[in-house]
């Protein structure tokens, strides 16, 4: 595969990001700002893409509604302008409220109904001591974290006990987290890695790492490095 | 203060639409659907139009920084620039045009994917300084994460099948309570909040929306 | 020795021994085997006894940020698509999800497939569960072209009007509008089953969902999609991930034991 400008960007932008584990540098607070501008623009495009597919197009058409949606969606940038900030309310109402109206009314059974009746288990299975010791647990689990949670009242006497099973049951849960989180980030890193990587990609890598790297390190060693990311020494 | 400007209408206006959905979830009326679907619609495109409230934010933020020339003004000036370019060519080409597909895959993909992989070294570094042996709680925790660690990765059931056995144990049942105890109460709370929008109580939602106070 | 004293140097070394731990395999790759986990085998299950002309929802929930974990999901499970008689509709609610549709079409084969009669990438849905539950109620009402900007009228969406004319919905998710959004959206008031491709992070909140029944099978982070990835019998970058999760989490333990060692004989001084 033929490198182009495309290679040579992706491995700029990676490795000054992964400059920043050295300290905060030129490269990395660049690479920052280019992020934080382009990543907003994008969205920005992509939006406008959309009210221009379902909301211009639909009223060139003569679907006549389509100005309602628009008229609300323009009052929203009135919270720039002092006198008119109020205006800003009814787009904010109604998203809000379609929001909590689409969520809400399934929410009851989806999470919690459903969630509470598959709780509900057989404590004492006959003939399987397993799934008799797995039954407890889960139920013991569900019970004591919830009272962990529970703060309208002093952990004491039986909620006390419950709660403290809870804690213990948290702590094997933030392990078993942990585990799961950090094979989704060695993931994540791999993906990185094989960009880094790439045959057509390799002696690139290394010599732009080995550039940022030398940069930065001169810089840290002459005590540049605050000032050439704008924090005043 | 105006009648129209009081926040009391967007409030009872919240409750309404709230309200037409749940009778709509709850009973068969044709006409309603007809108006939760549009509602709905609309919804998603005043949602459109509120991702340019970020956008205007971070210019004048940014251009503030620019205008005032505070210390690192140069890369709040490519920033602007950079953010410039990117929704002219936005507006031109549209969101599936070379130019636009040349600077996600340049820029905006690389970067998005590096800064979240950047928290597996600061999580390395964490749990090498953070993870002791010096208590139950965090004996356990440890042990936990362990064989967690072990059986998500090959070598571990290679080493001893138990790890994959006893990770899987872990995951369906103790774990498997407490997420669903977690989710009982965050869903209870999420009901509690939304009940409170419709009764009107809790009107955070319209911050930034009421006159400035001097 | 003074490179291992302190928190910073200390910390600089784990950084280069993850670096260097990640790239051994791309140099010696060992090839493991991978033992397939229920949750993935019951998601293959449920994809193949999907009936003839099904019609699945694909959902990419999830943007750069996560490309890395679920790429091998999105590949093999899309291939895997491909080869079954099922009518597919790609679709994302994050506004930077579409383009890693048309990525996964870069690496996949749509053999007999025509884009338009058999699959189709209506691109961004915007307004996370609003956008879903509008998906669900009236599907044309925010549909009305593919991500291409060409019209729909003339496809296979022309008999898709509700979420009662999805059969199976696919939501590879990283946070936001997720499986729990298509469970209450489809789910619930449509009955529809929905299948989980998750982030290490979101694996443990699916899991009681999937014990329930509500979920019918989960793809969990990278392992997840290797395991999919031999039970399709078409290895991919999640097998070979799977040698990088072998060196990376013995190293964090080799690191973690380190650590111990030194602050207990610290303790002991």
């Amino acid at each position: 595969m033929a490198f182009g400008l495309t290679d040579l960007l992706i491995i700029v932008c990676t490795l000054s990001i992964y400059s920043l584990l050295y300290k905060n540098n030129p490269f990395s607070v660049w690479a920052e700002h280019t992020f934080v501008g382009m990543a907003q623009a994008y969205a920005f495009a992509i939006a406008l893409d959309y009210i221009r597919d379902y909301a211009i197009t639909p009223l060139s058409k003569g679907n006549y509604w389509a100005i309602i949606p628009v008229i609300l969606g323009l009052m929203t940038y009135f919270r720039f302008v002092d006198s008119f900030r109020w205006l800003a309310r009814f787009p904010v109402a109604l998203s809000i409220a379609v929001g909590m109206g689409v969520s809400l009314r399934a929410m009851i059974q989806a999470q919690f109904l459903s969630q509470i009746s598959a709780t509900i288990l057989p404590l004492f299975v006959g003939g399987d001591m397993m799934a008799t010791f797995g039954n407890i647990v889960i139920v013991l689990a569900v019970v004591t974290s919830i009272t962990f949670f529970y703060f309208s009242k002093p952990h004491e006497g039986a909620l006390g006990a419950g709660s403290k099973i809870g804690y213990y049951f948290l702590y094997i849960a933030f392990g078993v987290y942990f585990g799961n989180v950090y094979m989704g980030r060695v993931a994540l890193f791999n993906g990185r890695m094989g960009d880094l990587l790439a045959p057509e990609r390799l002696y690139v890598s290394i010599l732009v790492a080995a550039v940022i790297l030398a940069t930065v390190y001169i810089l840290d060693k002459k005590k540049l490095l605050a000032k050439s990311i704008g924090y005043e020494s | 203060m105006a009648w129209y400007k009081r926040r009391e209408i967007s409030m009872g206006l919240t409750s309404l639409v709230i309200l037409i959905f749940l009778i709509d979830f709850n009973l068969d009326i044709p006409t309603l659907k007809a108006v939760t679907n549009n509602l709905t619609t609309w919804g998603t495109v005043i949602g459109a139009f509120a991702i340019g409230l970020g956008y205007i934010n971070m210019y004048q933020h940014y251009g503030r920084k620019v205008q005032r020339k505070t210390p690192g003004w140069p890369y709040a000036l490519w920033l602007v620039i950079a953010t410039t370019v990117v929704t002219l060519v936005g507006a031109w080409q549209g969101r599936t045009g070379d130019l636009m597909t040349f600077f996600y895959d340049s820029f905006v993909g690389p970067l998005d994917a590096t800064f979240y992989s950047i928290a597996i070294f600061y999580m390395a570094s964490a749990a090498y300084r953070a993870f002791k042996f010096r208590s139950v709680e965090s004996t356990i925790l440890l042990t936990c994460a362990f064989i967690m660690l072990l059986k998500n990765a090959p070598i571990g059931e290679v080493i001893w099948p138990g790890f994959g056995t006893i990770g899987t144990w872990l995951m369906n049942y103790p774990v498997m309570g407490v997420s669903r105890g977690i989710t009982l109460s965050t869903t209870l709370g999420s009901v509690a909040l939304g009940l409170r929008v419709l009764l009107g109580k809790e009107y955070s939602y319209l911050a930034g929306t009421g006159e400035r106070k001097e | 020795m003074s490179i291992l004293k302190g928190y910073e140097n200390q910390k600089r070394l784990v950084y280069i021994m993850l670096f260097i731990l990640v790239a051994i395999p791309y140099f010696k790759p060992i090839g493991l085997p991978v033992a397939i986990n229920d949750y993935t085998r019951d998601f293959y299950d449920t994809l193949v006894e999907m009936p003839e002309g099904s019609t699945i929802l694909v959902h990419y929930g999830f943007e750069a940020g996560a490309w890395g974990e679920l790429e091998s999901q999105c590949v093999s499970v899309a291939q895997h698509l491909m080869k079954l008689p099922v009518k597919v509709i790609f679709c994302s609610t994050w506004g930077m999800g579409p383009p890693f549709i048309e990525r996964t079409f870069d690496y996949i084969n749509v053999g007999s497939k025509v884009y338009g009669e058999d699959y189709i990438n209506i691109g961004y849905i915007p307004g996370w569960e609003t956008g879903v539950a509008a998906l669900a109620n009236d599907f044309h009402s925010i549909v009305s072209v593919d991500y291409f900007g060409d019209s729909i009228d003339g496809t296979f969406l022309d008999d898709v009007n509700d979420g009662s004319d999805i059969d199976l919905v696919i939501a590879f998710e990283c946070g936001s509008a997720g499986s729990g959004t298509f469970r209450q959206q489809y789910q619930v008031p449509f009955g529809t089953p929905v299948l989980s491709g998750a982030i290490g992070v979101i694996v443990p909140g699916v899991v009681p969902f999937y014990n329930s029944g509500h979920i019918s099978g989960i793809l969990a982070s990278v392992r997840g999609g290797a395991e999919y990835e031999i039970l399709t019998k078409n290895p991919g970058k999640g097998v070979v991930g799977t040698d990088v999760l072998t060196f990376a989490h013995v190293g964090v333990i080799i690191a973690v034991i380190i650590g111990n060692i030194i602050y207990f004989r610290e303790r002991g001084k």
